[in-house]
């Protein structure tokens, strides 16, 4: 059984490094199957680390290129997704850092209040659960990029602090008062929720 | 404090620093676990966590249509990489052997932009001479807008050099290579005077523009001219205002800095400065972000062409001056006509509070979308009243599929009586607001109520492409979550009759529908007329693994 289960493991490497090789090599129509094979991957990340749905469509897009122009530098040390996750935050993050110099978003100009109480937003019910993006829409950057990467992605304080040019001190201070922050924000659910049960009963 | 509080602090604070990096002992992890598991709070936190954790995600249409976007512009960027390699050849004389080679480059892009210039005549061959080759093109018009004259197309036409774009009571705008945003005030004039070589010159002669431009290579820069004084600029964000008073010229800088004055006689304004340029003296002054906002505000569509992949929106109907919106952003009043990204978008028309039309839609690459809307009776939904070119080319739901539909809605036994219409009902009241809803509830598990929700968008918006395309999300839920693979089938085959975007994934639940249900004969036909119809897909190793299986079986 073993046996069977390392050979299919070390078929699978093989394929993957294959894989690779031609994207690397300009294959386009590997090109496409790697890139089908992580955008939807890649575009969780970007829209749990950029709170801007249109920025992080734009960030998504450019980690996908940054991917398949990447190729060459895969090794079979780690999984392609693993790998592709590295590549995604490190250019996402670049991409939420020009945005946030930016001096303007177009979000900013809206004057909300002339567009009249009707403005749609896909609202939740106050009591129901959220999901999780909705939690990280209410966290300030800094704080949602290091609990994305730590809890989503699985890095070391160390590796975040690396990514994110921050000493690790900076980054475990943030990723605390990002838990607590979520924390505050599942209980005040909880409790909604709880209350809307109590009242309905 | 009770013992559960300060238990639940000491969890908290457990918790939190092994998230940090620092290893629990064995005591601490006990007390974790076991805390946890008599406590809910506890288990809401890890919930949140354990969602944290999940990254995997199916691929879908929003993941198609990124990849698509994707490589697109990889290529458009590959082709403009070696377009100004070229560039930095012919500077250093190289054999001609190697310009031969980046002139194929050079007409990779002319096939790349093809769709946008059906027409390139003998023209662009001339201008591929005159290196560097400028793309001007006009990708928003709001209102009345004409070039040289002519009633304005966006997005069909490139613009000439000379050519003079004019707008009545809304705005224009138009994007020079590289990545040079104009965008022209109601009662506006501008002359493209100079569009090719390094030193861009666009002449303003009548109203306001506002320029948003990425930095430029090196040698190349742009000049709005007015009454003889130029702006220029190098990378950066400013508007030019012809002044009230008879000669005045007002350049204000919303980032960057910028060149202003007459020839020999130039000084720079920095960001949120404001240069008045009299004929006897020059007037600096602060502006604060009030008065910038006008022509940030001018420039606030340019986010709609970012993407080179791109599609037309056009919006028309009365009352004019109604306000758009795409994807919550305003995009303008309407009449108008913008350049967007492809994809799925979401459209709002409104008359002040009023809305005149609601649509989600999906978009191709070179695809037009024309939604035309009328004042909306106030018993009859506004979004009845539209009607999309989209919906016209998307496949139409004729009354032999309303009355699928009917039978689909009819049939389903697990769902809770609907109202007779869900609009007149309390809850969503648009496509989108349903689809929202029906996502809502396939996260919190509620299936029975998710399909619940497709049928309602079926029910109240019978023609729409919604309606269409939820299909195949009906008939994924009713063959995973809801374990019906009959009912999965019904869903599916009513997707396919009319085909779209979703075809394969359709076809694919369809025949994990028939290998449930056990027949076998038209698993291997659908399985056959998957492999006819996406040989190229990420399925088809399995698929003819599974086909030889059941040929083997028989």
């Amino acid at each position: 059984m073993h046996s069977v289960m390392s050979t299919q493991m070390d078929g699978a490497v093989a394929a993957d490094l294959s894989l690779m090789k031609r994207v690397a090599g300009g294959d386009k129509h590997a090109q496409r199957v790697l890139a089908h094979r992580l955008a939807a991957r890649v575009k969780r990340i970007s829209q749990r680390l950029i709170r801007n749905g249109a920025d992080a469509d734009d960030a998504s897009q450019m980690a996908l290129i940054e991917i398949l122009r990447s190729a060459g530098t895969y090794k079979d040390i780690s999984s392609i997704e693993r790998w592709a996750d590295r590549i995604t935050v490190r250019t996402v993050l670049r991409h939420a850092r020009d945005q946030r110099r930016k001096p303007w978003h177009f979000a900013s100009l809206i004057d909300v209040d002339s567009l009249g109480a009707s403005q749609e937003e896909p609202t939740q019910s106050q009591g129901t659960a959220r999901p999780v993006e909705d939690y990280l829409q209410e966290l300030p950057a800094a704080r949602r990029e290091v609990l994305v990467m730590k809890h989503s992605l699985g890095y070391t304080t160390e590796e975040i602090a690396e990514l994110t040019d921050n000493p690790v001190g900076t980054v475990k201070d943030r990723l605390v008062a990002a838990r607590k922050q979520l924390r505050k924000l599942i209980t005040r659910d909880a409790r909604a929720r709880g209350h809307a049960q109590e009242t309905k009963s | 404090m009770s013992d559960a509080n300060s238990g639940y602090e000491r969890w908290t604070t457990l918790m939190d620093r092994q998230a940090a990096g620092e290893q629990l002992t064995a005591a601490d992890m006990a007390f974790c676990e076991r805390f946890a598991s008599e406590h809910p709070r506890c288990a809401n936190e890890l919930a949140v966590y354990a969602e944290l954790a999940d990254l995997d995600a199916t691929p879908n249409d929003a993941s198609r249509a990124l990849v698509d976007a994707a490589l697109k512009r990889m290529e458009v960027e590959e082709a403009k990489r070696a377009f100004a390699e070229l560039g930095d050849l012919r500077k250093r004389r190289i054999p001609t052997l190697a310009i031969g080679s980046a002139v194929a480059a050079l007409a990779a892009i002319f096939v790349l932009y093809s769709h946008r210039a059906p027409k390139r005549e003998d023209a662009d061959l001339r201008t591929a001479q005159n290196l560097p080759l400028s793309r001007v093109e006009l990708v928003y018009a709001s209102g009345d807008v004409s070039v040289s004259g002519q009633p304005a197309t966006v997005g069909l036409t490139l613009l000439a050099q000379g050519s003079v774009i004019e707008t009545k009571d809304g705005s224009a705008c138009l994007v020079i290579d590289p990545e040079i945003n104009v965008c022209l005030a109601a009662q506006s004039r501008l002359r493209l005077s100079q569009i090719s070589g390094g030193a861009r010159r666009l002449d303003l002669l009548l109203g306001r523009a506002s320029t948003h431009l990425a930095t430029q290579p090196e040698g190349m820069s742009l000049s709005i001219v007015a009454d003889g004084i130029a702006s220029t600029a190098v990378g950066t964000a400013f508007s030019v205002e012809r002044g009230a008073q008879a000669g005045a010229v007002v350049t204000t800088v919303l980032n960057g800095k910028v060149r202003v004055g007459r020839q020999g006689d130039t000084r720079i304004v920095a960001a949120h400065e404001r240069a008045v340029m009299l004929s006897e003296r020059t007037e600096l002054t602060s502006v604060s972000r009030v008065e910038e906002a006008p022509s940030w505000a001018l420039l606030g569509p340019t986010s709609l062409w970012h993407d080179p992949v791109s599609a037309t929106l056009d919006v028309h109907g009365e009352p004019e001056q109604a306000q758009a919106l795409l994807d919550d952003q305003p995009i303008g009043v309407a009449p108008l006509s913008s350049l967007i990204p492809v994809g799925i978008h979401h459209l709002v028309v409104r008359d002040g509070a009023r809305v005149l039309v609601e649509r989600e839609f999906h978009v191709t690459a070179g695809e037009t979308v024309e939604v035309s809307y009328v004042p909306a009776p106030s018993a009859v939904p506004a979004a009845l009243a539209i009607v999309t070119k989209a919906e016209e080319r998307a496949p139409k739901l004729d009354a032999r599929s309303a009355e699928q539909n009917a039978k689909l809605l009819g049939a389903a036994e697990l769902v809770p009586p609907m109202p007779e219409d869900p609009r007149l009902a309390p809850g969503p009241q648009s496509a989108a607001q349903w689809l929202t809803q029906a996502r809502k509830q396939m996260r919190e598990g509620r299936f029975a109520d998710a399909a619940a929700s497709y049928r309602a968008i079926m029910q109240a918006f019978p023609n729409s492409e919604t309606a269409h395309t939820v299909l195949v999300s009906l008939g994924q839920l009713q063959l995973v979550q809801l374990k019906d693979p009959q009912q999965a089938v019904a869903s599916l085959d009513a997707y396919l009759e009319h085909s779209g975007a979703l075809a394969e994934e359709a076809r694919v639940a369809k025949i994990h529908a028939l290998a449930q249900l056990r027949r076998t004969g038209d698993e291997a036909s659908a399985i056959d007329d998957f492999l006819a119809k996406h040989p190229h897909s990420l399925d088809v190793p399995e698929l003819r693994a599974r086909l030889a299986s059941l040929r083997a079986g028989k």
